[in-house]
């Protein structure tokens, strides 16, 4: 039951991309949540990860102004002997020191918004969708992290004539779930990885309760894309393909296999986040690599498989 | 598909067309001295016809290895006579007007495969029964004009002839023989095939190019229309007789193709449009519509310009075709919105006829074909100079700023109008164009030349460059001065007059952290509509000389964005001083952030409908984007665009060299998004080792 607050519903954001061409079909515009209980060794959004908006600070672009000096309440920035240095431990995100640089070297990620305030930025591109059969697409992060808020947005869409993707891993409340797949005409699902202590190892937690919500959504006659990052000395193997494959021969209303080649990009991400380094390999994936195994995977399943 | 020996003939073909040299060896030099030279007394159409026939008379034939259509000039000067020519030039020069446009026209090839030279003569033969003194000078300089034409095709012939007796390859001699054939014949005598068709309409558009009272590059501008339309009937024709094949006549119109590179000196603009409606409505989409468009990818130059025009039942394989071209990178062709087009010829007095073919001109200034002397881009206006001029007192409100700005605008145009008029007046003095007044309606039925007023349509075309920057400055001030009140409009000047010495950080406020036009922001995009309305509403209160005059707008660049970048200061938007102004009618580059849907919504908030002087929007999309099922996509982009009431479209694709450029220049590359599936994130953001990352996999989906 859609709430009279749906439109308020309030939710935490860190983009809301326009022209989206790969995450669902036609033309589309996808909202990132912020907000993800995975951590994917390969994430190539690790802004999304922690819910609270972030500081992005790329040194490069600093023009040695001292705003941020000022603008910091928490005095977590200086410019002692030229150098800019941010303390990065006391940060609260505030955003004071984003909203003070006027050189993008400081740069807030993520933002809190409500429903309505996302869906009338969605709404904007409408004779786009209209034209090219697109529509939302709810990504991040993970949209089951924040129910409440992507149930407004997909029943906001819905009420609106649009075609709704949601893009997840599936961890989360079955329940939930099942009231945002009453408004979603595509889910691209994420699958990682098949056994359960590799999934766990690789993106701190177990598949058990994916895989049970994937099933459960494909007897309700959801359409699904099982989207497959493919990890060089994680899942490049015939044993992941053959995960896939027989994953695919179960489900009914699957549409298709996406397999998504590892790319390193993410790891701009990290440094500016002040993260660590993530441990995908930082080199993309050879081609040649990602279509031996749609081979793999065509050989045992018909679903149409898509090298992305 | 054309099959291999036509495809590599091609190949042979565009290879030595990439930068060729275009010289009419002693033309310009003999016609200047002789002009010069020439008795004042003796009427402007004499003193014109006899310099101009024996330096016409001596130029020298060629055909160029592997050519099947002829018609070529590469005699350049050695430095000695260049020098004696612009000497010469500058003698003549004072003799006659050397300012105002030229060319940008499609002339009246129907007239001219219909009649043929021969045919036109009688028809002055005709006329000039009851023509007056004036007009019988008139028609005797068209007369030594086009039998001098004449003349030279037989050259042509004769040259062919020789050539095809010395020629020990069997295929070749074959060539040769019939390309002397066909010169025997056209452009003399109507044409009676497809071959002869566009051997005709080269020929006479080369020999058009030659045009001595405008410096070498200016007249070459000259456009071949829409030959799905004139070379259709011969083409149909000729392939029911069993006489040509579709894979010949694609071979000859890449031939017309490649030629239009050896006529047209790089850095101008020649080619031609497809599609569109005929006088009884219908999208015009058959064959050769499809090997235009062909050509673009075919001969890969930087000629022919193609333009496509767009109408809800252009069948999808067309589209598709258009597409796949431009995902190789060709920017054409470019996509034409034909029925907001044919409306606005039609709101500015062209007849409904008319109105359904028109031509780009060489960009996107529309022309009614075969009538037209309307003089395009002319001139430029620079509209961010116009507020740093305004900038120099206080003012009360940004709206009396902007007043401001707009009466400025207002002088500039009456100014500009004025010039122009008045180059028409003292052109008609002293220049003549008797050959190209043949092919122009209605300057034969008129017995007056071209340049006096002959042609049915006398437009001026004034163009206006930096919108984008002007919206984005006049906002800029709004919030920094008059909303949040941080320094005074007079001090912004100074430090804009300074190129923002010292004050980086304000610079890259005004950049990076107001609002830009091509956002979708309606704050923002609103000052669009108000200066175009107001230029619109200007030039309807001028009305040039001579019929069908009219003072017609429009917001394209071609390269003004630069050149006046370069001599206008800083702007409150945040451009340094020097630095390019945005180029055509969408966002400046660099400020696009929010992608090519929130591009498209701004560019359109504003009615195109009015600058028939022509509208650019340029667009850069990833080559992924072209492909498979993303083409679909594409072309729901360009349909939205276009039911919205867009002019036209230049779709330019993302390369490697695109990127190497936003490696080097990221400011003006901030919007270039990284696109793959479930990511976001920037180029320009991106560490210097994940940028060549990309780089090295550009198919990647940026």
């Amino acid at each position: 039951m859609a709430s009279d607050g749906g439109s308020g519903e309030w939710g935490s954001v860190f983009d809301i991309q326009r022209f989206c061409v790969q995450d669902g079909p036609g033309i589309r515009t996808t909202v990132f949540l912020k907000g993800c209980p995975l951590r994917c060794a390969w994430c190539h959004n690790p802004e999304s990860w922690r819910r609270e908006p972030q500081v992005f600070y790329i040194p490069e672009r600093c023009i040695g102004c001292g705003a941020c000096v000022s603008a910091c309440p928490r005095g977590l920035h200086g410019t002692g002997d030229g150098v800019h240095r941010f303390e990065r431990s006391g940060c609260t995100g505030c955003g004071m020191c984003a909203e003070s640089c006027p050189s993008g070297a400081l740069t807030l990620c993520g933002h809190g918004a409500t429903a309505g305030e996302v869906l009338k930025t969605v709404l904007r591109d409408e004779p786009f969708y209209r034209s090219s059969g697109g529509g939302m697409t709810v990504s991040g992060g993970e949209p089951l992290m924040q129910p409440r808020f992507t149930q407004a947005l997909v029943e906001g869409a819905k009420a609106a004539g649009l075609h709704v993707c949601v893009e997840t891993c599936g961890y989360g409340e079955w329940k939930a779930l099942r009231r945002i797949a009453a408004c979603t005409d595509l889910f691209l699902w994420d699958f990682k990885l098949g056994g359960e202590e590799d999934h766990r190892r690789y993106t701190g937690v177990g598949n058990r309760g994916i895989l049970e919500n994937l099933r459960r959504l494909d007897e309700s006659g959801i359409r699904t894309v099982l989207r497959c990052p493919l990890i060089e000395g994680v899942n490049l193997t015939p044993r992941h393909a053959r995960d896939i494959a027989e994953l695919a021969e179960e489900l009914r209303n699957l549409q298709g296999i996406d397999l998504e080649p590892y790319h390193p990009l993410g790891e701009s991400k990290r440094a500016r986040l002040g993260m660590e380094e993530g441990s995908g390999g930082g080199k993309m994936l050879d081609r040649a690599l990602a279509e031996e195994m749609a081979g793999w995977v065509r050989a045992r399943t018909r679903v149409p498989v898509t090298v992305r | 598909m054309m099959g291999e020996t036509a495809k590599l003939r091609i190949e042979r073909l565009r290879k030595e067309a990439v930068k060729p040299e275009i010289g009419y060896g002693r033309f310009y030099l003999d016609f200047y001295e002789k002009f010069s030279s020439a008795d004042p007394a003796l009427p402007l159409e004499e003193r014109y016809a006899a310099a101009y026939v024996p330096a016409f008379d001596a130029l020298e034939p060629e055909i160029g290895e592997d050519e099947l259509i002829v018609g070529r000039a590469t005699a350049v000067l050695d430095e000695a006579d260049r020098q004696r020519e612009r000497e010469a030039f500058e003698k003549a020069s004072a003799l006659f007007e050397t300012g105002g446009q030229d060319s940008h026209m499609t002339v009246d090839y129907p007239l001219l495969l219909r009649e043929g030279i021969h045919g036109i003569l009688k028809r002055i033969e005709d006329l000039s029964k009851d023509a007056d003194e004036a007009k019988l000078r008139f028609y005797g300089s068209c007369r030594e004009c086009l039998q001098a034409v004449v003349r030279f095709s037989q050259r042509y012939a004769q040259l062919a002839k020789r050539m095809a007796a010395e020629c020990e390859e069997p295929r070749r001699r074959k060539d040769l023989e019939r390309i002397a054939e066909i010169c025997a014949r056209v452009p003399a005598e109507p044409a009676a095939s497809f071959r002869e068709a566009v051997q005709s309409v080269h020929f006479l558009t080369f020999c058009l190019s030659i045009n001595p009272f405008r410096p070498t590059a200016g007249g070459q501008q000259f456009q071949l229309g829409r030959p799905d339309r004139y070379l259709e009937p011969y083409y149909e024709a000729d392939l029911k007789a069993g006489r040509i094949t579709a894979d010949e006549a694609q071979e000859l119109i890449d031939c017309l193709a490649v030629m239009i590179n050896r006529r047209v000196i790089s850095g101008l603009s020649s080619g031609y449009m497809v599609g569109g409606r005929d006088a009884d409505g219908r999208t015009v989409a058959n064959d050769l519509t499809r090997m235009g468009i062909r050509a673009v990818e075919d001969v890969r130059l930087v000629y022919p310009a193609v333009g496509l025009c767009w109408t809800p039942e252009m069948p999808e394989d067309i589209m598709d075709l258009a597409c796949e071209t431009l995902s190789h990178g060709r920017s054409h062709p470019a996509i034409f919105n034909d029925d907001l087009i044919s409306q606005s010829l039609r709101e500015y007095g062209v007849s409904d006829a008319e109105s359904h073919e028109y031509i780009h001109s060489t960009c996107v200034e529309i022309t009614p074909v075969a009538a037209s002397n309307n003089w395009v881009a002319s001139p430029y206006t620079n509209l961010a100079q116009l507020l740093l001029d305004a900038m120099d007192r206080e003012y009360p409100s940004l709206d009396a700023l902007t007043d401001a700005v707009l009466e400025r605008l207002a002088e500039k145009i009456r100014v500009h109008f004025e010039e122009q008029n008045a180059l028409r007046l003292s052109r008609a003095k002293t220049s003549v164009n008797p050959l190209l007044s043949c092919f122009v309606n209605d300057c034969l039925a008129r017995g007056t030349d071209i340049e006096r007023g002959g042609a049915r349509y006398n437009w001026i075309m004034p163009s206006f460059v930096g919108m984008a920057n002007l919206i984005d400055s006049l906002y800029a001030v709004g919030k920094v001065v008059f909303e949040e009140k941080r320094l005074k409009l007079t001090e912004l000047r100074q430090i804009l007059d300074r190129n923002f010495e010292g004050e980086e950080a304000l610079r890259l406020r005004l950049l990076n952290t107001i609002d830009k036009y091509g956002n979708d922001v309606d704050e923002v995009d609103a000052y669009a509509p108000r200066i175009t309305q107001f230029i619109v509403a200007e030039c309807r209160k001028y009305t040039p000389v001579f019929s069908g005059g009219r003072l017609t707008p429009s917001v394209f660049c071609w390269v003004m964005h630069e050149r006046f970048g370069r001599q206008t200061g800083a702007t409150p938007d945040g451009r340094p001083s020097g630095f390019p102004l945005g180029d055509g009618s969408g966002p400046c580059q660099g400020r696009e952030r929010c992608g090519p849907t929130a591009s498209i919504l701004s560019s359109t908030k504003w009615s195109h409908k009015e600058l028939i002087g022509g509208v650019a929007v340029n667009m850069k999309f990833a080559k992924k984007i072209f492909t498979e099922d993303s083409a679909s996509r594409m072309k729901a982009l360009i349909r939205t665009y276009l039911e919205r009431g867009g002019f036209e479209m230049q779709i330019n694709v993302v390369d490697r060299d695109t990127l190497l450029e936003a490696q080097r220049d990221p400011e003006r590359y901030e919007d270039l998004v990284v696109r793959i599936g479930g990511y976001s994130d920037y180029f320009v953001r991106l560490s210097r080792q994940m940028q060549e990352e990309v780089l090295l996999r550009t198919e990647h989906g940026i």
